[in-house]
Formats: structure tokens, C-alpha cells, sequence
């Protein structure tokens, strides 16, 4: 990069963040070194890349309902689950692949979140989170009690030779995955940027966001459009979910189910930058490393948990509109003075 | 014990849970409700307050009551320090204010949680009491543990104490203005930096010292604050946004819902029935159980 | 916004991206050398998955102090003897968080990233079950000091051994000796937390029970973080002679807690797992004495062996003065899980680093190894329900005793005290 002049980099850069076919480039481009990655890696970082893939995916498909839907999903992890869970049911109990476990666990998860987005989206605000908060609770619950999902003791997921169901693959292994995530998740980096950021369907998904009462008085109508975005996006996380069950082979409500899968999606998705398509991807990408990696090789103590939470305050206070924004070099060192003497003012409280 | 004691009894039990819920949900229904601040951290404050309760009762001859008001007025000066922060992050020129206040107590929650296990390790921590203990059997009726008793009377009384500040004092009619417009309110000369400042530290107070409280119900741990952020979301939601004297009754509908579920259904079935019955709550009556919320 | 995006990028912001960029790159290529990294061969590299944060990061705790008691008695020894030269231990660590997917990550990154020898296991059975497969896959020894889920031991893992013998047999041997303890009890309250572990315990416990002709008045699992009054009202109105509860130790604390508050006073409470640890104790202030628990191994145990420390008193004075508390018989089977590497090692015969054939070897010297250690006996069982599992260690009923909690045996073993029975306060 260094060797190139400044102007074209520069004017590249530009072309690169605002022309929509050279979105098209960049996504090319990035699809091309996602598929040569895994020659370079070893097992390890293969598996870390791959985890790295699916939250990217998992924080986008939140970004659907809750960044360009304005809807704030606190129940999203639940279809992470019910995707794994039905994956494993099908896998387990029907003796069947997994591709036809993911297809069931996809076609499943549309039908419910058709079935619960109906009288939840009625809902909004605060209302409407806290009431899929309580849903995603309830389903975790109801995961631990029932027989077919092996209650607290779990399940495991058969594995070997013959039981993906794709032609050509022997034993499921770690470049198996790398490449199952990348395909879901440019699948649905795609599939965000046609839907939101390329279409009509996008306009009435922001005005929705924006005014919703305005937009429906331009004749859109609201409730539909609400509801096919809460279906995508919630089919996107079970998708997900059963690809993360059939690599990890062991699920259990307690780790597919938390409400921590939830919360990570809405931090990576806010903190990267919401309502974008490059936020949740930036988001995704520096949580999950930050997450795994430290709890990995910081791992014989655990004082990078509060450093973790230092970090995310600290960048909330500086870069208003996430880590897309300092990409976008709106955190300069003026802005931080100018933060800084503003955050001062707020102490004025005598 | 015949079977309507095993019945009262359980009826007991759940209105004494209930009231430690509300002592969970009286300052978030402030922060939450009133001032709208997104506060991931609420658990976090209860988590700290059983934790102070476990480290000074010993110095102070063992007596975890004695912890309240330090716990009290500790957590209102840490409310005060913070509530700026938290002011500036949803403020401003940010495209999602209300948003950038979840991820700040986020991850304020994520470092209170972490420092906490790092500092004092993972153990279990009793907090001690010698004014309270055991339980008051009356006949017919059932047991009332006194430590419950005196949280829930507690919890109540600060209730009503709050109330008190917000609608007859100028200090509460300030908040309410600020919660209503803050520009209108900055125009009537409304010092609101003080105002938020005071709110989000009674808050930070009166969570802390339901968790001084809880501690001597329960333990202190490092992790059981989740558990309480998420009971303090569904006691504010099923109140209804806004309308403080809700967080009575969605108390008492949360603790007795528990204790009769347990009892009579299954305690596998506890939290499943609590959450679905809080889902379904929500979607016939989106605005709070009496209908009294404001509409988000 | 996207408007206003295009005219405003200039050189500054450029090159900030960029430099956020490069970071960014350089940490992957980092990864990259890291995982390509070769490592010294004078001494044994072991990795260990624990949790040291998480739900379960109480016992991620215990078991690491187990170990590192290993680490360090052993290579004050001068390490770990093959062939007339001497390799030290070392321990590198990840916190698996108590999440499987974590855990996962942790294992490969042990094998492919460290190349460790072999793996020292993680707490909790979830974490065990997703660290097991890559453990399969990558043909790695693996012992756990701490799994006493029976799911693991199902699964049939030709790779993964465990020291401590599984709850249904420590929880149904001490429950059978507690319900012979005179007077006999007539009837049992069982009450467990819904959780892997802690079900296969309480259900241990019923077994017991109805082996032993009891009456099980209730089975009646909870989720962990319940109020327990409901459950100690409910068990109130049966009026049992004994209450069993099956958990881990903040369910027993809750559960106590409830029992004091409620007034309620059976004969005796047995809980498993950890009424003899410093945060049951904790937990419970000064209120702990008189519950009953279950463990394989007790600082005033008499045990046959002697390997790396003479006696279980040794042990446990070796441990106070490391780290200022007495140890549990979970961290007793940590630093023994240790022993027995170091025993198969020795019987190995080849220096560090460990080819793919020698850890293969490794293995099945594994399947056929017997110890004398401080704990016990040490061998694994070679098929059926426990396979793998260390099953020769003998379970005992313990109870907490006296102002200061020291656990002493019960029953009817020759070394056992009198218990508190019926408790009296």
C-alpha cells in the first residue's frame, strides 16, 4: 500500500466507501481473500476466522430488525438456538443429514417467527424488547424441560463421515465450517445490502424506522414489511445456529440459548455501528476476536473482563457512532477535546 | 402441615419474593422508566451492594443491617460520578442515543462483573446477620422469615418514600420536568446536570441496598447480578412504563406466580411459566398490567 | 449519510482508517507466526481448559490450583523422569468461560497453536463434552481432574480420562451410608438443581433411597437460581427424615439459607457437590456444621500410595501452605489426574516434545496404568457406562463438624467418627 501515491489511494478509498459498484468490488475482493484464508491459517486460526465469520452474520441479521427495522430485538438468540436445536431433532431423532437438518431448522424458524412476529411487532420500544427478551427466556426454559431436546443433559450431534449430506465431504473438519460460515455469512451480507441499502423494500424498511405513522400514511404497509424482515432476520440466526451446533457437536440450552448470544449480537451490531452494512461486520469481527482471544492467551486470569468493559465504555464515549466512525476518521484528536470538554460540562452539578 | 397451610404458606412465600423484586424495581423504575437510561447494569448495583454487605458486616461486629446506610449513600455518590457519563453517551449529536446508553452499561456491567471476580475471587460470600434470623411461625397461617419481612416492608417503604420525592418536593417536580421535556425544563432554569445526577444516584443507592439485602436473603457472588437485571426489565415493563405504584403489583404477580408454580406445577416449570406468562402479559396488555404505562 | 461520507473523507481520516486497518492486519499475521510457533523440548508442555469465569468458575478455580500444586511440587523435584534425564512441567492456560464453544477453541488452540503434550481438563461436563470430539479428532491424551457428569463417560472417548469417579457412584454410596446412620430414616426429601451435573446427582441420590427401601417423599428439580423457599415449604409440609440435594455449592447455600428462615429441621441435610470447601463455608457464615456431604478423598485420609507426595496429609499441608486453605478431593484428583501423567510418562520413555505415535502410546499406557498416589488408587475402567473413568477411588460420607467445619468421615467405614445424628444445632 505504501508504495502506491497517496491520491489514488486516497481517491480508491472514496470510490470504495461511496460508489455502489465498487461495493460490489470490495465485496468481491474481500469474497476472493475469505476463500484463499484458510490456506494460510492453521487449524486453530482457521476456527477462529470461522467463529469471527459467524458472528459477523449473526450481528448482521440483527442489524435487519433492530438497526434498519428500529426494532430492538432483545429475543434474537432465540432462533440461534431453536436453529440448533431443530438441526439436532432432525440430525438425531430422524437419522437424517444436516443440510436437511438446516433446510427443516430454517423452514421451522421462518414459520415461527411468522407465528410470534404477528402479535409481537404490535408492539414497540421498550415493549416490544422486553417482551421477545421474555420470549427468548421462556423458549430457553422450555428447552431445558422438554424429552426431544435432551433436556439438561444436552445433546450430541452425530459426526463422521457421511453425515453433512453434501456430496464430496468426508469428515466434517474445521475448513468444512470456514467455508459453510463464509458462504452464510456473505450470503447475508448480500443479501442486507440488496435488501436494505439497494431496494425499494429498503426505504419503506428506513421510513418504517424513521416515521412509522408517516409511512403508513403513504399507503406502506407497515405490518407486513416489519414482519418479512423480523422472518429473514430470525431465519438468518437459526441458519447459524444449526451450522455453530453441528461444529461444536454438543449444544445445550444453557450455552445456545443464553441471553448473552443476544446481547453480543446487539453490542457487535452498536458498537460497530448500526443501521450499516459495514458496522456489524467491524463490530463482529473486533468483539469476537477481542472476546475469544483474550479469554484464550489472557486465559490463566481474568482481569481482561473488566478490561474488556472499560474498552467498550471508552469507545462509546468517544466514537458516537461506533468503530465505523473512526474508520470514517470522525474520532480526531479535536473530537476527543471537544468530547471531552462537553463530558466536563456534565459534571457541572452543584 | 395440612394441605391450605402448604397453600397460605406458599402465598406467603410469594409475596415476600415480590417484595424483593420491588426493592430491585424501585430505582429503576426511575432510570428506566422516567429518565429512559437503558441501565444494563441495574444487577450489577445489586451485585455490589450484597458484596459491600459481605465485606463490612464482619468490621462492623457482623451485623449486615448495619451496611444499608453506608451501602445507601456509597452507591448514591458512585450513582452521582457515573450518571454524567451516561448523560454525555446519550446526548449530543449521536445518530442512536438511547442505544449508546445500552452499550455504555453494558459494558459498565461487564467491568463491575469482571473487577468483582477478579479482585475477590468466585466464592460465595455470606453476609451476616444476628438481628435476623430464622422465622416468625404464626399459627394457621404459615412461617414469615424475618429477613424477608423486613426487605419487602423495606422495599415498600422506600417506594413510597421516592413517590414522596417526586411529587411533593421541587427536587422530584425537576426530575419529572426533566423527564417530561428536558429543553422546556432547561428553559424553566432547571440545573439538569444536578437533577439527572440526583436521580441516577438515589437509583444507584436504592439498588445497591435491596442487593445489601438480598445478600442477607441469599449470598453474595460475583455473577448473580444478571439474574436481577433481567427481573428488573420485566418488573418495570409489566408495571407499565412511567407509573410507579405498578411495581407493587407487578411484584406481586412476578413472586407469586413463582412460589405457586413451584409448588403446585413443578419447580422445573418455574421460570418457564414466569417468562411466558410475562411474554403473554406484554402482548394483551402492552401498557403495563393496569393499563397505567405510557405508551413507548 | 452516505452523502456526506463521500465528501468528507480526506488524507487525516485516510490514513487513520488505515492505520486501524493495518492494526487490524497485523494481529492476523501475528496469529498467523503464533500458530506456526515451535517450542522448546526440555520440558513437558501440558495444556489446561478450565473456567475460570462463567457460572462454573468456582470449581475452574479449584481445579487449577491442583494442578499448578502439581506443576510446582513436581519440578522442585527436578521434573518428570524419562530415561536418566529429568523434564520440568509446564502449564499453559485458557479460560474456556464455562461455554462449550470457548472450550472448543481453547482445545484446538492447546493442539495446534501450543503443541502440547497433553491436555489437563476443564471443569464443568458441557465444556467437556464440546472438548472431547477435537481431543478424538486430534488423537491428544486428555485427563480430567474434576468431571464427575456420567454423559461424558457414555459418549465412550478413547481419549479423555477422568480421576474422579462419577457422581452417580459417589453420590449413591454416600447416600446409602448416611440412610444406614441409626436411627434409620424412614422417608427422604430429594431436591436437585435441573442441571446436567446436578440431576444426575439427585437422581443418584433417589437410587439410593430406593435401593435402601426409603420412601422418596418428592423428586424436585429447580432451576439453579429459584427461590428455594417454595421447594423447603413444600418438603416442609412432607416432613422427611432427611433432605437430599443435589447441586453445586450457591444451590446448597440458597437451599440452607431458605431451610433457616423457614424454620425448617429435618434430621439432616446431604448435599453434593462441595460442603467441603472454603465457599460452602463461606456462603453459610457459621452455619454450615452438621451437613452431611460425599467426597473420594480427605487430608486425613490413609491411602496406600506415595507417588511425588507421601500421604494425603503431606498433600494437604503441601496445598495450605501454597495457598492458605485446606483442599477438597476436587483438586486432590487435579494434581493426581497430574500424577498420572507423570507415572505413564516415565512408562513412555520418550522426552519431550511428544510425536503423534508417542501420544497414541500415551493412550493406551493411559488405558492400562495403575497408581498409588496421596488420593488413591488410581485406574480407568476399559468398557461399559463408566468407561474411562477412574472408578477404584472409594466414595465416602462426610460430615462438617465442630466451629471450624473440618469435614470427618461417617458411617460405617473402620476410620469413620460418630456423626451429629439426628443434627442438633
Amino acid at each position: 500500500m505504501g508504495t502506491e501515491n497517496d491520491l489514488t489511494v486516497r481517491d480508491r478509498f472514496q470510490a470504495l466507501l461511496g460508489r455502489d459498484d465498487a461495493h460490489l468490488w470490495l465485496f468481491g475482493i474481500g469474497a476472493v481473500v475469505l476463500a484463499v484464508l484458510p490456506f494460510a491459517l492453521s487449524t486453530f486460526w482457521t476456527r477462529i476466522a470461522l467463529g469471527a465469520l459467524m458472528w459477523i452474520g449473526l450481528a448482521q441479521s440483527w442489524n435487519m430488525i433492530g438497526g434498519y427495522a428500529g426494532y430492538l430485538d432483545f429475543g434474537h438468540g432465540a432462533y440461534f438456538g431453536v436453529g440448533a436445536f431443530v438441526t439436532g431433532i432432525v440430525m438425531v431423532e430422524l437419522e437424517l443429514p444436516f443440510v436437511a437438518g438446516l433446510l427443516i431448522a430454517g423452514v421451522f424458524c421462518a414459520v415461527l417467527a411468522y407465528v410470534v412476529g404477528v402479535p409481537t411487532l404490535r408492539l414497540s420500544g421498550a415493549y416490544f424488547a422486553i417482551a421477545t427478551w421474555a420470549f427468548a427466556e421462556a423458549i430457553k426454559e422450555l428447552a431445558l424441560i422438554l424429552e426431544i431436546t435432551g433436556g439438561t443433559y444436552g445433546m450430541t450431534f452425530p459426526t463422521g463421515p457421511g453425515t453433512s449430506g453434501i456430496p464430496l465431504v468426508g469428515w466434517p473438519d474445521e475448513m468444512f465450517f470456514y467455508y459453510l460460515m463464509m458462504v452464510l455469512t456473505l450470503g447475508t451480507i448480500a443479501l442486507a445490502y440488496f435488501l436494505f441499502e439497494h431496494s425499494e423494500f429498503g426505504f419503506r424498511v428506513k421510513a418504517i424506522r424513521d416515521h412509522e405513522d408517516a409511512a403508513q400514511s403513504l399507503g406502506i404497509d407497515a405490518t407486513k414489511i416489519k414482519r418479512r424482515v423480523y422472518v429473514i432476520s430470525c431465519v438468518i440466526a437459526a441458519l447459524f445456529g444449526g451450522a455453530n451446533a453441528y461444529y461444536i457437536t454438543f449444544i445445550h440450552p444453557n450455552d445456545v440459548l443464553a441471553p448473552i448470544i443476544t446481547d453480543q449480537m446487539i453490542i457487535m451490531a452498536l458498537l460497530g455501528g448500526l443501521g450499516t452494512i459495514g458496522g456489524p461486520i467491524i463490530g463482529g469481527v473486533l468483539i469476537f476476536l477481542l472476546n475469544r482471544l483474550s479469554s484464550l492467551f489472557l486465559g490463566n486470569t481474568t482481569i481482561y473482563l473488566p478490561l474488556i468493559g472499560l474498552l467498550i465504555m471508552v469507545t462509546v464515549l468517544f466514537a458516537p457512532s461506533g468503530v465505523i466512525g473512526i474508520l470514517r476518521g470522525e474520532v480526531g484528536r479535536e473530537d476527543v477535546k471537544q468530547n471531552l470538554r462537553e463530558l466536563a460540562e456534565k459534571f457541572d452539578i452543584l | 402441615m395440612v394441605s391450605t397451610e402448604l397453600l397460605s404458606q406458599s402465598i406467603i412465600n410469594g409475596l415476600l419474593l415480590g417484595g424483593i423484586y420491588v426493592t430491585v424495581g424501585v430505582g429503576f423504575a426511575l432510570v428506566f422508566g422516567v429518565l429512559e437510561i437503558i441501565d444494563f447494569a441495574v444487577g450489577e448495583y445489586v451485585m455490589l451492594g450484597a458484596f459491600t454487605g459481605a465485606i463490612v458486616a464482619p468490621m462492623v461486629g457482623g451485623e449486615g443491617l448495619l451496611v444499608v446506610p453506608l451501602a445507601f449513600v456509597a452507591f448514591f455518590l458512585v450513582g452521582v460520578v457515573i450518571q454524567p457519563f451516561i448523560h454525555h453517551v446519550t446526548t449530543g449529536d449521536r445518530p442512536m442515543p438511547l442505544l449508546m446508553g445500552l452499550v455504555f452499561t453494558f459494558g459498565l456491567a461487564t467491568f463491575m462483573r469482571g473487577s468483582i471476580l477478579t479482585i475477590f475471587g468466585p466464592n460465595t460470600r455470606n453476609v451476616p446477620t444476628n438481628a435476623l434470623s430464622g422465622g416468625i411461625e404464626i399459627g394457621g397461617l404459615g412461617t414469615f422469615p424475618e429477613v424477608r419481612v423486613v426487605t419487602a416492608v423495606v422495599g415498600v417503604l422506600s417506594l413510597v418514600a421516592f413517590m414522596y420525592y417526586l411529587y411533593r418536593t421541587t427536587g422530584g417536580t425537576a426530575i419529572r420536568a426533566i423527564a417530561e421535556d428536558r429543553d422546556i425544563a432547561r428553559l424553566m432554569g432547571v440545573n439538569i446536570n444536578r437533577y439527572q445526577s440526583i436521580a441516577y444516584g438515589v437509583y444507584a443507592g436504592l439498588t445497591a441496598t435491596g442487593g445489601v439485602f438480598i445478600g442477607l436473603i441469599y449470598s453474595a457472588g460475583p455473577g448473580m447480578g444478571l439474574q436481577y437485571t433481567a427481573f428488573a426489565f420485566f418488573m418495570i415493563v409489566l408495571a407499565g412504563l412511567g407509573y410507579l405504584p405498578g411495581i407493587i403489583i407487578s411484584g406481586i404477580v412476578l413472586g407469586l406466580a413463582q412460589s405457586l408454580t413451584a409448588v403446585y406445577l413443578g419447580g422445573e416449570l418455574v421460570f418457564f411459566v414466569l417468562f411466558g406468562m410475562i411474554y403473554v402479559l406484554l402482548l394483551v396488555r402492552p401498557e403495563g398490567l393496569l393499563g397505567k404505562g405510557e405508551v413507548a | 449519510m452516505r452523502d456526506n461520507l463521500k465528501n468528507t473523507v480526506n488524507r487525516r481520516q485516510f490514513t487513520k482508517a488505515a492505520g486501524l486497518t493495518g492494526a487490524l492486519g497485523v494481529t492476523g499475521v501475528a496469529g498467523c507466526l503464533g500458530g506456526g510457533s515451535d517450542r522448546g523440548g526440555d520440558k513437558f508442555k501440558f495444556g489446561v481448559v478450565t473456567s475460570l469465569s462463567g457460572d462454573l468458575r468456582f470449581g475452574g478455580e479449584v481445579t487449577r490450583r491442583g494442578y499448578d500444586l502439581w506443576k510446582k511440587t513436581i519440578n522442585e523435584n527436578g521434573g518428570i523422569e524419562v530415561d536418566g534425564s529429568s523434564y520440568e512441567v509446564e502449564l499453559t492456560y485458557a479460560d474456556a468461560k464455562s461455554d462449550p464453544s470457548t472450550g472448543a477453541d481453547a482445545a484446538s488452540q492447546m493442539i495446534t497453536s501450543e503443541k502440547v503434550d497433553a491436555v489437563l481438563g476443564p471443569y464443568s461436563s458441557n465444556v467437556t463434552l464440546a472438548v472431547a470430539p477435537i481431543m478424538e479428532k486430534n488423537q491428544t491424551p486428555h485427563i480430567s481432574g474434576s468431571a464427575e457428569s456420567p454423559r461424558i463417560w457414555e459418549e465412550q472417548y478413547k481419549h479423555t480420562f477422568g480421576t474422579v469417579p462419577t457422581v452417580t457412584l459417589i453420590a449413591r454410596q454416600a447416600a446409602e451410608e448416611i440412610l444406614s446412620l441409626d436411627p434409620t430414616a424412614e422417608s427422604v426429601y430429594v431436591s436437585g438443581v435441573n442441571g446436567p451435573f446436578s440431576k444426575a446427582t439427585a437422581s443418584a441420590m433417589r437410587d439410593a433411597a430406593e435401593n435402601k427401601g426409603v420412601e422418596v417423599l418428592a423428586y424436585d428439580l429447580n432451576p439453579s437460581d429459584t427461590d428455594w423457599t417454595s421447594v423447603v415449604s413444600s418438603a416442609k409440609s412432607e416432613d422427611p427424615d432427611l433432605h437430599f440435594h443435589g447441586g453445586h455449592i450457591g444451590s446448597h447455600v440458597s437451599l440452607l439459607k431458605a431451610a433457616d428462615q423457614l424454620n425448617y429441621d429435618p434430621n439432616g441435610f446431604f448435599c453434593h457437590y462441595g460442603v467441603n470447601t472454603s465457599d460452602f463455608k463461606d456462603g453459610l457464615g457459621g452455619d454450615a456444621s452438621g451437613t452431611f456431604g460425599a467426597t473420594v478423598w480427605l487430608p486425613s485420609i490413609e491411602r496406600t500410595g506415595g507417588k511425588l507426595f507421601g500421604s494425603a496429609a503431606d498433600y494437604a499441608k503441601a496445598a495450605r501452605d501454597e495457598f492458605d486453605q485446606s483442599p477438597d478431593y476436587t483438586q486432590a484428583a487435579s494434581s493426581a489426574a497430574g500424577i498420572v501423567y507423570q507415572q505413564a510418562l516415565e512408562e513412555l520413555g520418550a522426552a519431550p516434545p511428544l510425536s503423534d505415535t508417542e501420544q497414541s502410546k500415551l493412550v493406551s499406557i493411559l488405558e492400562d496404568i495403575e497408581v498409588q498416589t496421596f488420593y488413591g488408587d488410581v485406574t480407568f475402567d476399559k468398557e461399559g457406562d463408566f468407561y474411562h473413568n477412574n472408578t477404584t477411588t472409594s466414595p465416602l460420607p462426610v460430615q462438617l463438624q465442630g466451629d471450624d467445619d473440618e469435614a470427618v468421615v461417617v458411617g460405617s467405614s473402620a476410620s469413620a467418627s460418630e456423626a451429629n445424628y439426628p443434627v442438633s444445632e
